[in-house]
C-alpha cells in the first residue's frame, strides 16, 4: 500500500511538471517543483521519453536548470533536436520508396503530431508508423524489404488500415487526410479529427503508460484548425463507446497536463471520470509495467522462457487497456472481469499463434521492417 | 610560426546532421552516430573553416562577429576540439600539437571574466536513468535483502539483470 502512495505520489509529481510543459515559457504558470523532487523524477522522466518537454518547463527555471538532473534532461532535448532532424529525412524516403511502388500511406503518431509542438525536439521519435489501405499492404511491405540500403536507419511500423487505431473508415480517412510538405515530400497525414481520434485510442488501448501520450492530446487539442468538426469527431460516424473514449482521454489530458478546454463543446468537456482512472494512469507512469512487458514478450516464451515466467506479472492488464481491450465504458464499476477478460483473450491469440504451422523463414529484417499485419 | 600559418583548416560536412538551437550547434554524425554540441565560439570558428582562411583569417573573422579581441589560442583550442570530434576534414597537416593550451589553462590566461567566449564542444550522450542518481540498481547490481530494488525494466535474481538481453 505504502509502495501504491508512493508511485502515485510520483506520478502525481510527473503530471505538476508536465502540465503546460508544451508552452512557451511566458505561457506557463510557474513551475512548482524543487531540486529533491526533481531528482526522484528525472528517471521516469527519461525511461517515459518525456525528459526534453521535461527540459522545456525547468529551463527557465534558476533554481533547477542548472542541476545535474536537469542537465540530463537537457541533453535528452538536444538528442531528440538532432534525432527529428533525421527522422523527418527518413519519412521523406521511406514516402518516395512507397510511392515509388504506387503505395500511398498515411503517417500517423510520432512526427504527424509532433509538428504541432513548438519545437519538434521536445517529442522523442520511434518507429515510423504508417497505414496503408488493405489491398496495398503487401506491395508496401515487398516495396520496404525490397530497399534495404535506400532505406537504411528507417524504421517503418507498417499497419494494415486503421484497425489498429479505433477502425476508422480507410476511405474516408483517405478522403480526409491532409498533406505536409518534410523534406520536398508531400507526407499524408490523417486530418485533424481522425488524428486526434488515433491519438486518443492509442493512449487508452496501451493503458496510458507514457505521459508524453497525454501532452500529445493536449498539443493536437490546443493545436486544432479553425472549423475542427466536432461532430466528426465524437459522434457522426463514431460508435457511441469510441466516443466516450475520446472524451476520457480528452479529461485525462486536462486534469493531469493542463490541456485548455477552451471552445471544446461539453459532450466532450464535461466528461467526468471514474475515481479509479487517474490513480490508474498515474501507477502506470511510475511502475512501468507496461515497458517491463516490452521487454519480456510473449513471443519469446521459448527462447527464453525463464525470463518471460517471471515477467508473466506484467502481462496483467491495467484497468485502462483491459476496459479498451474489452470494447468496455469507463464508469465505476470493477474492471477486474475487463482485465481478467483480456488475459483470456490475449491467451486465446498466443495459443492460436502457437497452433500456426512453421512456415520457415520468419520475418525478414525484423529490426528493419516491424511490419504487422492486423 | 611560418608552419601553421600555412595551415587552412576546413569543416566536414559531408554524413552530418546540423541543427542550431538556442545558441548551440548541435551536430550529429551519420557515421560514427555520435552528437556533439558546439558553443558559439565553437561553432563561429567551425563555420568560418572553410579551406580557404588560415587560422589568424580566422581569428580576425571571429573578433568581427563577436565584437571583441580574440586570442589565436582560443581559434586553436576550438580547432582541436573540432579535429578530436571528427569535425574537421583530415588534411595532409593534422592539427595536433599545434594547441598546446588546455582549456583551463586558457580559462586561466584570460580571465574569468572572458571565460564565456572559451569553445567548448561536448559530446551529447544519451542519458540514462542510472545517470539521475537513481537509487534502483542497474544490470549486474546485488539485489535483494538490505540491497537495493532493481531499476524498472530489470530483474532480480540475486543480481539486476535485463530479461530482453
Amino acid at each position: 500500500m505504502a509502495e501504491s502512495g508512493s508511485l502515485l505520489s510520483q506520478g502525481r509529481l510527473m503530471a505538476r511538471l508536465l502540465a503546460d510543459a508544451w508552452r512557451a515559457g511566458e505561457e506557463a504558470p510557474a513551475l512548482l517543483c524543487d531540486q529533491r523532487e526533481l531528482d526522484l523524477i528525472a528517471p521516469l522522466l527519461i525511461e517515459t521519453g518525456a525528459a526534453a518537454l521535461a527540459w522545456w518547463r525547468v529551463r527557465h527555471c534558476a533554481r533547477l536548470s542548472s542541476s545535474p538532473a536537469a542537465a540530463q534532461l537537457r541533453d535528452a532535448y538536444r538528442l531528440q533536436t538532432l534525432r527529428a532532424a533525421i527522422h523527418r529525412r527518413n519519412i521523406a524516403r521511406v514516402f518516395r520508396q512507397l510511392r515509388a511502388a504506387g503505395v500511398e500511406p498515411v503517417l500517423v503518431k510520432g512526427w504527424a503530431i509532433a509538428r504541432h509542438y513548438p519545437e519538434q525536439g521536445l517529442r522523442p521519435y520511434g518507429d515510423i508508423d504508417l497505414c496503408v489501405r488493405p489491398q496495398q499492404y503487401a506491395a508496401a511491405r515487398a516495396a520496404i524489404e525490397s530497399a534495404p540500403e535506400e532505406l537504411a536507419g528507417c524504421e517503418v511500423d507498417l499497419h494494415e488500415g486503421f484497425s489498429k487505431f479505433g477502425g476508422l473508415s480507410v476511405d474516408e480517412l483517405y478522403a480526409r487526410s491532409r498533406i505536409v510538405p518534410v523534406e520536398n515530400e508531400d507526407i499524408r497525414v490523417p486530418g485533424p479529427e481522425d488524428h486526434f481520434s488515433v491519438l486518443c485510442f492509442h493512449l487508452l488501448r496501451e493503458g496510458a503508460w507514457r505521459p508524453l501520450w497525454l501532452c500529445d492530446i493536449a498539443v493536437a487539442l490546443e493545436a486544432r484548425p479553425a472549423g475542427f468538426d466536432w461532430e466528426l469527431c465524437l459522434g457522426r460516424e463514431r460508435r457511441r463507446r469510441q466516443s466516450d473514449w475520446v472524451a476520457c482521454a480528452i479529461a485525462l489530458a486536462h486534469q493531469l497536463v493542463g490541456a485548455r478546454l477552451d471552445q471544446v463543446p461539453a459532450a466532450a468537456s464535461d466528461r467526468r471520470l471514474p475515481a479509479w482512472v487517474v490513480p490508474s494512469v498515474l501507477r502506470e507512469w511510475t511502475a512501468r509495467t507496461m515497458y517491463a512487458r516490452h521487454l519480456t514478450p510473449m513471443e519469446a516464451a521459448f527462447s527464453r522462457p525463464l525470463s518471460t515466467l517471471k515477467g508473466l506479472r506484467y502481462h496483467w492488464p491495467s484497468p485502462i487497456e483491459a476496459t479498451v481491450g474489452m470494447k468496455g465504458r469507463f464508469n465505476n464499476l470493477p474492471r477486474w472481469p475487463f482485465q481478467i477478460g483480456t488475459c483470456l483473450t490475449r491467451a486465446a491469440a498466443f495459443l492460436a499463434h502457437l497452433s500456426r504451422p512453421f512456415t520457415g523463414g520468419g520475418p525478414v529484417r525484423q529490426s528493419f521492417l516491424q511490419a504487422r499485419r492486423r | 610560426m611560418e608552419r601553421t600559418r600555412r595551415i587552412v583548416p576546413m569543416a566536414r560536412k559531408d554524413e552530418l546532421v546540423i541543427q542550431e538551437v538556442s545558441g548551440e550547434t548541435l551536430v550529429y554524425d551519420l557515421k560514427s552516430h555520435e552528437a556533439h554540441c558546439l558553443n558559439q565560439t565553437a561553432a563561429l570558428v567551425w563555420k568560418h573553416c572553410d579551406g580557404r582562411l588560415t587560422v589568424a583569417q580566422v581569428m580576425e573573422r571571429l573578433e568581427r562577429e563577436l565584437k571583441s579581441p580574440v586570442s589565436q589560442e582560443v581559434v586553436w583550442l576550438a580547432l582541436d576540439q573540432l579535429e578530436k570530434s571528427d569535425l574537421l576534414e583530415k588534411g595532409a597537416r593534422p592539427l595536433a600539437g599545434y594547441a598546446p593550451v588546455s582549456r583551463r589553462a586558457l580559462i586561466r590566461s584570460l580571465g574569468i571574466a572572458t571565460a564565456v567566449a572559451v569553445p567548448l564542444v561536448t559530446s551529447i550522450v544519451a542519458p540514462t536513468a542510472a545517470q539521475t542518481g537513481s537509487k534502483c540498481g542497474g544490470v549486474g547490481a546485488s539485489c535483494g535483502g538490505m540491497n537495493p530494488e532493481c531499476c524498472k525494466g530489470l530483474v532480480c535474481d540475486g543480481s539486476c539483470f535485463d530479461p530482453a538481453g
